[in-house]
């Protein structure tokens, strides 16, 4: 088990090193340099190519590509001119609200996903199945920014359940948190909802038709010990799997959705650093969610042989 | 949702089966592609049956509410909400198109040769694991953003942000077909390897491309339109759905319809594109039927 584990996370240090790379060649795409944006528009050839000097800018690119690697395996982002702060020191604060978001928007999109799904499985072929399918299918279609928007006309504006948009600390309040979040994560989690339900449907679907659930309703046990205890509990382990994937889709959702529900996560933050050209923070938060899928993967991995000792033997 | 691709058997079927097939088309399909037609001869027909231009400006008429002279009402500029939804179809779906097209040039050339050549494999696929461990989304957001606003623009970044997905679809197919005897056999009556990557490998990974192109598609115009509406897609004035619904932003609670109508729109193209997808991927491939 140990030794598998350390296999795992040794295999993911090169996906993570050229993770890296690629996050420092996209902003090497940038027509003409930071150099121009932190002088100002104003600044003249030799103003812009002091401040160029001082950045280190000037240094030909695989040496940036060096110190960009050797910085982040230090846990240094770099450094935002505009916000004039360390880049991770910026990422950290806003962290708490993404992964909230995050959190609760594959919670919600799980436990209602494996719900539906599996219910689809048990009444195949019938009106629920249907309604199921259909529920799933608008799920992954529906664009969620609109979604978005129309649930705070119906829900905050029409009925008033639930505030518009805004941010309230755990540490505050956990219903005042759970209360603002509630609409973010359940619009960010369509289209993960979505996605599990099929899966779900279609694991089950292969799982009930094995000879051991046939075996276990010969022997007499109840039909929903057969599906919780026997069938979903083996379906449980690929759909995990779809879990992990789903979060990358997640986090790049939160962009979206901190932006229509005013909640100042790095989706936000990284928006901002587009619009004034803040590169370095681009660069930090694509860093840091990428690093995170990579992570949040490994974490299902293992998880997965712990499940399912027969993987370890790959 | 990678093991399936990899664990799945031979294509040994010759390369005009799956057209075969598709002959026989099932329901799903049939509707998918009858909601996806009319989507598109809408976007065809509609702005010139439409009595109104799609950027002209009326300051009587603003924020009329919809109505037999304005279907979808109007907006801030008192512009025609039908009008500028019809007009936008046709970027987001030439922008889909063309994002298909450079995923699937891309993918196919990058899959088949990682599935060809073991001693490139290793590389190119962990090149594609870190494409993939950054969100197509926010890959395509930060290229968008690099590369500066423009249509295309972000037909590179969302055809870049897609390619590693279909590389490995292409991969797993030419890694199973490369084993088989019309390989060998080609081979042996000295045919190049460029040759047989193009001409016998390539036809026969198709079916599962085709399957995940529609999927791309759809994933495309949603992205498109996400891009859109945080202002890093094709810049204004020419109207695309992610705008329009951004400009109706700001009147949400006094016109909600200039909001609605191009969701609705945006909703039923990539629902439509969904369903020919799960269509196809019965036809072409009923043993993942069901599956996503």
């Amino acid at each position: 088990m140990i030794r598998y584990i350390i296999k795992r996370i040794l295999s993911a240090i090169p996906v993570l090193l050229v993770v890296s790379v690629i996050a420092f060649l996209i902003i090497m795409l940038v027509p003409g340099d930071g150099a121009s944006v932190i002088a100002g528009q104003d600044a003249s050839v030799e103003e812009v190519e002091f401040v160029r000097e001082q950045l280190g800018l000037n240094a030909p690119w695989p040496i940036r590509l060096g110190e960009w690697v050797t910085g982040l395996a230090h846990g240094d982002l770099g450094y935002s001119y505009i916000l004039k702060r360390p880049v991770s020191e910026a990422i950290i604060e806003r962290l708490p609200v993404t992964l909230s978001l995050a959190f609760l928007s594959i919670v919600f999109a799980s436990f209602f996903g494996i719900l539906i799904g599996t219910l689809a499985a048990v009444f195949h072929r019938t009106w629920v199945d249907g309604l199921v399918m259909s529920i799933s299918l608008i799920g992954v279609s529906v664009p969620n920014f609109w979604f978005g928007l129309i649930a705070i006309l119906v829900f905050s504006v029409g009925l008033g359940w639930f505030p518009p948009g805004g941010y309230v600390p755990l540490s505050d309040s956990f219903f005042g948190w759970l209360h603002a979040m509630t609409l973010p994560a359940i619009t960010l989690g369509t289209a993960t909802m979505g996605l599990i339900s099929r899966f779900t449907r279609s694991v089950m679907l292969e799982q009930l038709g094995q000879d051991y659930v046939r075996t276990a309703h010969a022997k007499g046990m109840y039909r929903s010990e057969v599906i919780g205890k026997h069938a979903l509990k083996n379906a449980m382990i690929p759909i995990l799997t779809v879990i992990g994937i789903t979060f990358s889709l997640t986090m790049a959702g939160a962009i979206v959705i901190e932006a229509i529900f005013s909640l100042n996560g790095l989706g936000r933050l990284m928006l901002h650093a587009i619009t004034r050209r803040d590169y370095p923070v681009l660069q930090g938060g694509l860093v840091v969610i990428a690093f995170s899928f990579v992570f949040i993967n490994l974490l299902v991995d293992i998880l997965y042989s712990w499940l399912d000792p027969r993987v370890r033997y790959d | 949702m990678t093991d399936l691709t990899t664990s799945r058997p031979a294509i040994t079927a010759a390369r005009t089966s799956w057209l075969r097939k598709l002959a026989s088309a099932n329901k799903i399909l049939i509707i998918g592609g009858s909601v996806l037609t009319f989507i598109v001869l809408a976007a065809l027909i509609g702005p010139f049956i439409m009595p109104y231009g799609a950027e002209d400006t009326s300051l009587m008429d603003r924020f009329k509410a919809p109505s037999l002279t304005h279907l979808a009402g109007t907006d801030s500029f008192g512009r025609d909400v039908m009008t500028r939804v019809l007009e936008g179809a046709h970027v987001s779906l030439l922008i889909g198109l063309f994002v298909v097209i450079i995923t699937m040039v891309l993918g196919i050339i990058i899959g088949a040769i990682a599935g060809f050549f073991p001693k490139l494999d290793n590389i190119f696929m962990r090149v594609m694991d870190a494409g993939e461990a950054f969100p197509t989304l926010l890959l395509a957001i930060a290229l968008a953003a690099v590369l500066g606003p423009g249509v295309v623009n972000v037909v590179l970044a969302l055809g870049i942000a897609y390619a590693p997905r279909t590389a490995r679809i292409v991969r797993a197919s030419v890694l199973t077909l490369a084993q088989q005897q019309f390989v060998e056999a080609a081979r042996a009556s000295g045919a190049s390897n460029l040759r047989i990557i193009l001409y016998h490998l390539i036809p026969n990974a198709l079916a599962p491309v085709i399957v995940q192109m529609t999927f791309v598609f759809a994933d495309a115009v949603l992205a498109e339109a996400a891009l859109s509406f945080i202002g890093v897609g094709p810049p204004p004035p020419s109207p695309t759905w992610g705008n329009i619904i951004a400009d109706g932003r700001t009147y949400l609670y006094s016109a909600p319809w200039i909001t609605l109508f191009p969701g609705i729109a945006i909703f039923l193209t990539v629902m439509s594109l969904n369903l020919v997808g799960d269509g196809l991927r019965d036809q072409l491939d009923p043993r993942l039927k069901g599956l996503s």
